[in-house]
């Protein structure tokens, strides 16, 4: 089964065969240069590290964002980077913590720039403003510190206790 | 498997770091092994300094370290001390704001930090009016930051008067320090801006470097030329203040400098790029003086070892062509210079005595301004700029000329005490040490004295319910005088007139309807000014805050933290002092 | 037909993701003709992104393997007993490995093409060598899109950190390229190139794309080793532009040395300057354009600075037979290198300087009695004809323009007609100007005379003694004025605007002001009939002498009062009377001198009768009053007449000879001279063609004394402008060195005569003995107040 004209076919790693339009597509860099390289798309896409649920969601995110300006080259490396995310994106990013990290961990390999940095925004934010303790609530991330260690750490972080 | 934070691939975190505050980034350190390399990463570290503080001070070296190996420097204990600093700075303010006392000790210990504690004010200068004092944040974190910069000034005077080296553009960026309408918080700032200017002629004279000095100097001249970064346009007035400013020449769009500043332009693109140009002292209109290295003359042909050809001289205020050394003995020569007098004028002028001839240039448009006025409202801060004009004749003046010290004593005390209260501590650390041995040694001290005690006394609390006679008006409410017709805000009051008899006989006190014997007050008036009015002189306005006169609103923060809608007055940052107010 | 079956390998293994891609990234490199499909390509990339994520792989890059048992380094090294294990911890992006394998691959592959272009030489070398650059670079465009994960992370982190070395793989590509196989063939393929480039300069057809080819593969192998992502020009610089200038050095070496020997000097710089040209087209054809400066200096180099000298003893040639064109081309050639034109001009300078003396000796040939015009004239042509070759040939160019203006003036102020001194030329032009403006001039159109008038200036520019030229046209104008000789008031109005624009206003103050005392009397002289006609009365009327006055300013004109006594007959005293009472009367306290010797008049010869109209002579005033003697007696003693007259002889004799040979009158005894003895009788028998007769003939010695008398007074004027100078000086100055003066002196009067420094200090010492200045120590002059 071909896609033909501006359709492409990606096929997930459950093997879903799922329609996308080519400007859709093209916000992933990865697949933009495929393209460029080999020429039109005469094939079936494989992802083979993306399931079907968040291939879906991925693509849902590249229709809206479709029109967005190219991302911009990486000049922001001493900016200060805002953590504001637009309406869309936050409705969007509104799901269960494992999707969150599939689409991330999506976004990360079909490297879409935009939507990784929803993505870890996202992130950010769940992790502003709370104790270690309560990092490790949300993350359930198990403390492997020996107490001693534990101690020297947190002695090596008071200064960003008190505001 | 599902996915979980520490499966995230070492990049990833490091992307979601990026959008942490550093300090939630130290927070999830402590929550696993698996976060502490990611979380002490050098990289992100450096990221942080970056992009969370502008402003560095010179001392960090922060060019040098960007340009190392990541691993030379421990970012992190970096950011943690710009981070305390900040804080520190924040904290400092707000005690300033919250008591009247110990001021001056508050402010002493924020300019200590140098040009660190710059982004912390700027924040606060910056806080937006739904702060609860946002006009006395604004106000003092205005006079901390100007202070500062005065500070860097002061210091960059006071290397040159122990006789270290100190470059021309940083000797004479100085005097922008006390411009805020120069834009330039720094020497290094100013420094970079010819920098800049020297490398975009390196691009467009690929083979200067080559060249040799009198091609070098021509070249220089006609760049400069070209680009209008020297010289006054035609239908600019000579005698301008702005144009005694480095940083405004660099900055302006159109450039317009005095000789000697346009000498000093040249003369730093000039070292920049290989040549030995400095001013040189010719009267009433600064020269440079460009000498070709040793071994050589200004052609480029080689000399007897150890000797130098003979110099050339260039005007960039006018020219850019040389200007004949027999051009310059004939104007001598008509002015009647002695032959060792012409020497000199015709030798190289030292920083020191470049930065006293800005200072006299700058009284000198200050006086033309008085003589003068109305020509145009001038955007220079006249006070601002007579304050570094006297500034650096004190510091660089010749001790062996007291008179010269004592006015320029007299006018340093006066504007201390009037405009920059907060520069007290740079006057006893720079100014006092020169008047030892001086008549008016003990006399400075004193006065020093009695402002440091001022400041350290806690304020006489004045309740209202204890006085005998009824005060009518309180601190904060806005009046118009009856008789001279200003705005002003109330700052203070007495049950009586407190001034000393000989005020009270000057002013006729007692030719008033209600003499001495009713209310005075203290008021802030919209020319900057503190007065003391009676009470039958005092109309009383209910204004729009859109209706103040903008100068009254911008010294409001002396006193007050904000304005009151509802009771359209000021409330009053001086509880200490009128509790119930 | 797919190269590969995808099979994504097992991510944490790196011997088995390396096999897989090397395979994946054989196919590109070696049969991406064959196309890959897009499983291949996604198989590729994820491999790589899997390889780079992987969490187990994590560990140095010396023992990758050791690692992958462990979770992280921090757990191991948890259990050795130092608590300070929590400080030494550093993160750990993967690939390192990946880069390092695929680097290994690319020399593996690039040492496989080295030893396969060992069998290629020349153009076939050139084709092997492009083609394998195109093969390369495609492949390179691909893998660095393969590798994306790993140039965002690995690489990147590690260009931030500072490492040096690490290039995106794209730039790896190239970087290899350019060691492992441009190092050891760019010397072979420079032959290539430069062969092919010679066969072209000796006129065989090539295929230029190669040689563009080559010059883009190598501009893209230059790069900047602080910043990856901009590139410079460095190796194209120094592998490709080096060995060319050489070689193109050697070449024209060669060439030009060959094609001197056998033919002329003029073809040569055909030649040169063809080559020249097709060099430029050569770099916009196929080289970069970086090279253009450089090529062009080393084609002058050989072409034109080995051959200057050559060039130059030519020029001479040319110059003598005015073969303008090749003249032209020298110039082209020799202005193009570092001082070329220096020695040209030199010698241009003279041969004009030459031409123009000899014209000058021609006019001299045949005496002095010539026509000012003839030597003005020769003066101009030379000018002419040199000017028009500098603005042909020399490109109107600003140092041959001075060479001929120095040229000129040289020859128009000392010559073999001025060899008695440089005043000589002023007069003549003066005096030819004067030739022009006068009635009776031969240019008869205006605007052939407005052009003559400019280039009397031009001359005029040249004349270093200006002010001998002031003396000589003011006595002129002055004669054209009284005489009312001009051709015309617009013409002369023209002259002295040129000569105002040249010198300024100071230098025709006097000429403009002797312009308005003629205006002045006009209108005076119609105020006066009108007076005339309200106070005459009848007898006054039938006595009255037509008259006409000229009021003359004393000090504007050059004129003198009369060198002789003069007694006005009495019809003229009374006329003179009443005109001096109208003036007085208008001008109270002025004094007028009556110029005698300049006034002439008109008297009818009632006495002869063989007319029916009378004669009418036309007379000065001086011949006026010795004929009206004439009324009273028929014949009169010498004596008599100086009596009645009181003319001086000088003036008396010659005027008498006048009448004489006219034959106005007749002496006694016959055929002697005019002197005292002699008597004179008024012919009754006059006879002549015309009705109107001129006696007013100027004597021939007037002329002669007058020019001498010029020169003098050019002198004393000299004396009072060096001296004016000098105290204008001392008076703004106070105080000045000896020489300085000196020098200050000549720069103020230099636009009017070249001072001599013996007259400077000559008048410096008058003006001492007068007390205006004096010497103080030192060699220093005071102003006296």
């Amino acid at each position: 089964m071909a896609a033909s004209g501006n359709l492409l076919t990606f096929v997930s790693a459950d093997n879903v065969h799922i329609e996308v339009e080519r400007d859709v597509a093209e916000r992933s860099l990865l697949i933009k240069n495929m393209l460029e390289d080999l020429g039109e798309a005469t094939e079936d896409i494989p992802i083979p590290n993306v399931n079907e649920p968040v291939l879906r969601k991925v693509i849902e995110w590249c229709r809206h964002h479709k029109n967005d300006p190219p991302a911009s080259t990486e000049d922001e490396d001493s900016r200060r980077k805002t953590t504001d995310i637009d309406e869309w994106d936050q409705k969007f990013t509104q799901v269960d913590q494992e999707m969150l990290f599939e689409i991330i961990l999506a976004a990360n390999y079909l490297d879409i720039k935009g939507l990784l940095d929803v993505g870890c925004k996202t992130v950010a934010n769940m992790i502003k403003g709370k104790s270690p303790e309560e990092i490790r609530k949300t993350f359930n991330i198990q403390n492997d510190f020996t107490p001693e260690e534990e101690d020297q750490i947190r002695r090596e972080n008071e200064w960003a206790e008190d505001r | 498997m599902v996915p979980s934070l520490d499966c995230f691939p070492e990049e990833l975190l490091r992307s979601i770091l990026c959008y942490c505050p550093p300090c939630s980034t130290a927070a999830l350190e402590q929550t696993a092994r698996r976060f502490r390399g990611v979380t002490t990463e050098p990289l992100l570290w450096r990221f942080y300094c970056l992009s969370h503080f502008k402003h560095w001070a010179q001392e960090h070296e922060l060019p040098e370290k960007l340009a190392g190996p990541i691993s030379a420097v421990d970012w992190k204990s970096l950011y943690i001390s710009r981070h305390l600093t900040y804080r520190a700075t924040c904290h400092l303010l707000d005690n300033i704001l919250a008591n009247q006392t110990g001021r001056i000790d508050k402010i002493r210990r924020v300019i200590g930090f140098g040009y660190d504690a710059k982004d912390a004010l700027l924040h606060n200068l910056e806080v937006d009016c739904e702060a609860e004092d946002y006009l006395a944040r604004r106000y003092y974190a205005e006079a901390l930051l100007t202070c500062l910069h005065r500070s860097l000034a002061v210091r960059e005077w006071a290397r040159l008067r122990n006789g270290e080296e100190v470059s021309l553009d940083r000797a004479l960026g100085a005097f922008d320090l006390f411009i805020p309408r120069s834009n330039f918080g720094s020497l290094e700032e100013i420094s970079n801006e010819l920098d800049s200017i020297a490398s975009l002629m390196s691009l467009n004279y690929p083979g200067i470097q080559q060249l040799a000095s009198r091609d070098k100097a021509r070249a220089i001249a006609k760049f400069l030329r070209a680009n209008n970064l020297t010289g006054i346009d035609a239908e600019k007035e000579y005698h301008c203040l702005e144009h005694n400013f480095l940083g405004i020449a660099l900055n302006d769009p159109q450039h317009n400098s005095l000789p000697l500043i346009s000498a000093t332009i040249y003369c730093s693109i000039a070292r920049r790029v290989g040549l030995d140009a400095r001013p040189c002292g010719f009267p009433f209109h600064v020269h440079v003086i460009v000498m070709p290295p040793i071994g050589h003359d200004v052609d480029g042909n080689a000399v007897e070892v150890g000797t130098q050809g003979s110099p050339i001289y260039m005007d960039p205020f006018r020219s850019e062509r040389e200007t004949p050394v027999t051009d310059l003995e004939y104007q001598l020569n008509f002015l009647g210079a002695t032959a060792v007098e012409q020497a000199n004028f015709l030798g190289e002028s030292r920083p020191s005595e470049i930065v006293l001839r800005c200072s006299k240039n700058i009284m000198n448009s200050v006086q033309h301004m008085a003589q003068f006025p109305n020509r145009r409202l001038e955007p220079v801060d006249v006070v601002g700029a007579k304050y570094a004009a006297i500034w650096s004749s004190m510091l660089l003046s010749d001790l062996a000329r007291p008179t010269e010290i004592r006015h320029n004593l007299l006018w340093l005390m006066e504007l201390l005490a009037t405009e920059f209260p907060s520069d007290i501590h740079l006057v006893e650390q720079y100014v006092t040490p020169l008047l030892r041995g001086m008549p008016e040694y003990e006399h400075i001290l004193e006065s020093l004295h009695v402002m440091r005690a001022v400041d350290e006394i806690p304020k006489q609390v004045k309740r209202r319910f204890s006085q005998r006679t009824k005060i009518k008006y309180q601190v904060g409410q806005v009046f118009r005088h009856r008789r001279y017709d200003y705005q002003a805000i109330i700052t203070g009051w007495d049950t009586e007139c407190g001034a000393g008899e000989q005020w009270m006989r000057r002013m006729g006190i007692d030719r008033l309807q209600g003499g001495r014997h009713q209310s005075f007050y203290h008021v802030l008036v919209e020319d900057k000014s503190v007065r003391y009015v009676a009470e039958e002189n005092i109309e009383l306005m209910n204004p729009e805050f859109s209706d103040l006169p903008p100068t009254l609103v911008a010294v409001a923060g002396k006193h007050f933290k904000k304005w009151d809608e509802e009771t359209r007055t000021f409330v009053s940052n001086i509880k200490d002092e009128y509790p119930e107010d | 037909m797919p190269a590969i079956i995808p099979q994504t390998p097992h991510k944490d293994d790196l011997d088995e993701t390396w096999t897989f891609l090397e395979k994946g990234i054989d196919s590109v490199m070696l049969k991406l003709e064959e196309g890959v499909d897009m499983k291949t390509y996604m198989a590729l990339y994820t491999a790589v992104h899997n390889f780079c994520t992987s969490q187990k792989a994590i560990g140095s890059s010396q023992n990758i393997k050791a690692h992958h048992g462990g979770r992280l380094p921090f757990l191991q090294r948890h259990n050795t007993p130092r608590t300070s294990s929590l400080t030494t911890f550093a993160a750990h992006l993967l690939g390192e490995e990946l880069y390092k394998l695929l680097g290994e691959y690319l020399s593996r592959h690039l040492d496989a093409v080295y030893r396969e272009s060992e069998g290629h030489a020349e153009e076939a070398l050139l084709g092997f060598y492009i083609r394998e650059w195109l093969r390369y670079t495609t492949a390179a465009k691909y893998i660095n899109h393969l590798f994306r994960y790993l140039n965002r992370h690995w690489v990147k982190r590690e260009i931030d950190e500072g490492k040096k070395n690490v290039y995106d793989v794209y730039t790896l590509h190239l970087v290899k390229w350019k060691d492992d196989f441009f190092m050891k063939v760019h010397e072979k393929v420079m032959e290539a190139v430069l062969n092919l480039v010679e066969k072209q300069r000796n006129g065989e057809t090539i295929e230029q794309s190669q040689i563009k080819s080559i010059v883009d593969s190598f501009v893209s192998l230059g790069l900047d080793e602080s910043d990856s992502s901009k590139s410079t020009l460095e190796v194209y610089r120094y592998y490709f532009e080096k060995p060319f200038i050489v070689a193109t050095r050697v070449y024209y070496e060669n060439e030009s040395r060959q094609f001197v020997a056998e033919n002329s000097v003029v073809e040569y710089m055909k030649k040169a300057e063809a080559r020249l040209d097709e060099e430029k087209a050569r770099v916009g054809l196929y080289l970069h354009q970086d090279i253009a400066k450089h090529l062009t200096d080393t084609c002058l180099d050989v072409l034109v600075t080995a051959h200057s000298e050559l060039l130059r003893d030519e020029f001479q040639v040319l110059l003598d037979n005015e073969r303008q064109e090749d003249l032209a081309r020298m110039y082209r050639l020799l202005s193009r290198i570092r001082d070329g034109l220096d020695p040209l001009r030199t010698k241009f300078e003279a041969h004009v300087r030459k031409a123009g003396l000899a014209a000058v000796e021609k006019v001299a040939a045949d005496g002095d009695a010539f026509e000012p015009k003839l030597y003005v004239d020769a003066l101009l042509q030379v000018h002419t004809r040199y000017q028009s070759l500098v603005s042909e040939a020399f490109n109107g160019e600003s140092e041959f323009v001075r060479s001929l203006d120095n040229a000129c003036r040289e020859f128009v102020n000392r010559n073999k007609i001025c060899k008695s001194g440089s005043t000589k030329t002023p007069e003549l032009l003066a005096r030819y100007t004067d030739s022009l403006l006068k009635k009776g001039s031969k240019a008869a159109e205006e605007s052939e005379l407005e052009e003559m008038l400019v280039q009397i200036m031009t001359v005029f520019k040249y004349i270093e003694d200006k002010d001998v030229f002031q003396k000589f046209y003011s006595k002129m104008l002055a004669k054209r004025l009284v005489h009312v000789s001009s051709v015309s008031d617009d013409a002369e109005t023209s002259m002295i605007s040129k000569l105002k624009e040249a010198c300024g206003f100071e230098y025709t103050n006097k000429l403009q002001r002797m312009f308005q005392d003629i205006q002045i009397s006009k209108d005076l002289n119609a105020s006066y009939r009108d007076w005339q006609e309200k106070i005459l009365d009848d007898d006054d009327r039938r006595k009255l002498v037509d008259s006409h006055f000229q009021i003359l300013g004393t000090g504007f004109w050059p004129l003198n009062a009369p060198s002789t006594d003069f007694l006005a007959p009495p019809e003229i005293v009374k006329t003179a009377e009443r005109f001096q009472s109208f003036y007085f009367d208008k001008h109270n306290g002025r004094k007028l001198t009556w110029l005698w010797q300049l006034c002439k008049g008109e008297i009818k010869a009632n006495y002869i009768k063989n007319t029916k109209v009378p004669y009418t002579f036309q007379v000065s005033t001086f011949q006026m009053g010795i004929l009206l003697l004439f009324n009273e007696h028929d014949t009169l003693s010498y004596e008599d007449i100086q009596k009645a007259t009181s003319l001086a002889p000088e003036i008396l004799d010659p005027n008498l000879s006048i009448f004489l040979k006219a034959k106005v009158l007749t002496i006694s005894p016959e055929g002697s001279k005019p002197e005292p003895g002699a008597s004179f009788s008024l012919n009754y028998n006059f006879r002549n063609k015309k009705i109107k007769v001129n006696l007013n003939i100027q004597i021939k010695s007037e002329q002669k004394v007058e020019s001498d008398d010029t020169h003098k007074t050019i002198e004393e004027d000299r004396k009072l402008l060096l001296q004016s100078a000098i105290v204008r000086i001392m008076k703004s100055r106070k105080k000045m060195k000896h020489v300085q003066l000196v020098q200050e002196v000549i720069q103020q009067v230099k636009s009017r005569f070249p001072p001599k420094v013996p007259d400077i200090k000559k008048n410096i010492e008058a003006l001492m003995e007068k007390d205006y200045i004096e010497r103080l120590d030192g060699d220093e002059i005071a102003y006296i107040a």
